[in-house]
């Protein structure tokens, strides 16, 4: 019961291309913290996650527990453990609350 | 590395 996963019902997509466009800004040092990558549709209203909450997202595929997610996203940010990991933690809480993870 | 950010939903609105 510890793997993460979506809720099967939400209706989502990965906007690659904006993801990609998102990388690029990064790169050249723009704050990119505003901009949405992962659409998500849930009873009639549309919600965005950030790069970080979209590849959180994409990591929850039901095979990944909380601090396997964490370890994902070590490799690719320039973070401390301790911060991801609290950040990760209060994100994840946040989407369980609303039903958008579940553990399965 | 990538630079960090925390992450967040960044933004709700109505399909209808």
């Amino acid at each position: 019961m510890t793997f993460l996963q979506r809720n099967p019902d939400i209706v989502w997509r990965h906007e690659k291309r904006r993801e990609e466009q998102v990388l690029k800004e990064m790169d050249a040092g723009k704050d990119v913290e505003e901009r949405g990558t992962v659409i998500l549709l849930i009873s009639g209203m549309m919600h965005q996650l950030n790069l970080l909450g979209g590849m959180i997202w994409n990591l929850c595929d039901g095979t990944r527990t909380e601090e396997q997610i964490v370890d994902c996203l070590l490799k690719e940010f320039d973070v401390e453990r301790n911060v991801l990991a609290a950040d990760v933690a209060e994100f994840i809480e946040d989407l369980l609350q609303r039903e958008w993870l579940i553990y399965g | 590395m990538k630079k960090y950010m925390k992450p967040r939903v960044v933004g709700s609105s109505n399909v209808h």
